[in-house]
C-alpha cells in the first residue's frame, strides 16, 4: 500500500518532494530565499540529507561476490554446449537410425528375403 | 600488454570463445552480484540470480549490440532477473516486525548501523519496480540514461518511479528522520 499521502506538505506550505528531488539529484531550489529564511524547509532539508547520507553509506558498504560464481557459470554453460552437441550429432543421426527401421520393417512386412 | 576492452571480449565471446566470455563473466561479477544482493536481500538468492544472469547473457550474447556497454546489458539481465524471482515471491517477505528497540542493540548503535539496516529493511519493503530504480540510481550510481537501458523505460518513466520510491523511502524512514 503507498504511504504516499502520509507526506503532507511542510507547515509553511513547501512540497516535500521539491526538497527530495534537491538532496537526491542536486536540483536547484524552486525558491531559494524562502527556504534561506525558513526553518521548516531547512529542518526538513537537514532530515533528508542525514537521510541520503544514510544511502551512501549502504552504497559504499563492502560486497563481496562469491568467486564460485565464474566456475558454476562457466561448468552450466559448457554442459549446455555439450548437450548441444549431444543434440545435434544424435537429432542428425536419429531421423537416419528412424528411416533404417521403418524401411527395414517394411521390407520384411512385404517378405522381402534378406 | 593492454587488456583487452569489453567489447574486445564480447566480439571473441560471440565468436565461440569461451575464455573472453569467462573473463567477462569474472570482470562483471560483482557488479551483477551487488545488484541482485540489493534487489534481493539475500546472499544465496542474490548468487543463484548472478548465475542465472549470466548464462542467460551467453545464449543472448549473438543479439547483443555492439554500441551498447555491456555493464549496462548485463545490469538489465540480472535486474529482470531479479523481477521475476521477487514477483515470485511477492508477499512472502517478512513484516519490518522484526525491527528491535534501539537500546537492545549498544554495538550496531555505537556504529550507526542499525539506521542503514533500517534503510535496508526500507528497501526491501518497496514494489520490485520501485526498487530497481533505486537500487540502481542510489546504491549503483548509474545515470538516468543508463538505468533506462537496463530496465527498458523512457527516461521520464524512470523519474517517476523513482520519484515515487523516493517518497516511499522517506515515509518509511520517518519515525528517526
Amino acid at each position: 500500500m503507498s504511504r504516499l499521502r502520509g507526506l503532507p506538505p511542510l507547515p509553511c506550505g513547501t512540497r516535500l518532494d521539491a526538497l527530495v528531488a534537491q538532496v537526491a539529484d542536486g536540483a536547484a531550489p524552486r525558491d531559494p530565499d524562502h527556504q534561506a529564511g525558513c526553518r521548516h524547509c531547512q529542518a526538513a532539508l537537514a532530515r533528508l540529507e542525514e537521510l541520503w547520507s544514510l544511502a551512501g553509506r549502504l552504497a559504499r558498504e563492502r560486497v563481496e561476490a562469491p568467486e564460485r560464481i565464474d566456475a558454476v557459470v562457466m561448468g552450466r554453460i559448457r554442459r549446455a554446449i555439450l548437450a548441444g552437441k549431444v543434440l545435434e550429432l544424435f537429432g542428425g543421426l536419429l531421423p537416419r537410425l528412424g528411416w533404417a527401421l521403418l524401411t527395414y520393417g517394411g521390407l520384411v512386412e512385404r517378405g522381402v528375403p534378406r | 600488454m593492454v587488456a583487452p576492452t569489453d567489447a574486445d571480449l564480447v566480439s571473441r565471446a560471440q565468436a565461440g570463445r569461451l575464455d573472453a566470455f569467462e573473463e567477462l563473466v569474472r570482470r562483471h561479477r560483482l557488479g551483477a552480484y551487488r545488484v541482485a544482493l540489493r534487489m534481493l536481500g539475500d546472499d544465496s538468492d542474490a548468487e543463484d540470480a548472478t548465475q542465472d544472469a549470466f548464462v542467460q547473457a551467453w545464449r543472448k550474447l549473438d543479439g547483443f549490440r555492439a554500441d551498447a556497454a555491456f555493464s549496462t546489458w548485463m545490469y538489465r539481465i540480472v535486474t529482470n532477473r531479479c523481477l521475476n524471482m521477487l514477483r515470485a515471491r511477492r508477499r512472502t517477505e517478512p513484516l519490518p516486525t522484526d525491527r528491535e528497540a534501539p537500546a537492545s542493540r549498544p554495538d550496531r548503535i555505537a556504529e550507526g548501523r542499525w539506521q542503514v539496516e533500517d534503510l535496508q529493511r526500507a528497501i526491501g519493503r518497496l514494489t520490485p519496480e520501485q526498487r530497481a530504480p533505486l537500487v540502481l540510481r542510489e546504491l549503483e550510481g548509474l545515470s538516468y540514461e543508463e538505468i533506462a537501458g537496463a530496465l527498458e523505460l523512457s527516461i521520464p518513466a524512470v523519474k517517476s518511479r523513482l520519484h515515487r520510491a523516493r517518497l516511499e523511502l522517506l515515509a518509511a524512514m520517518r519515525p528517526w528522520t
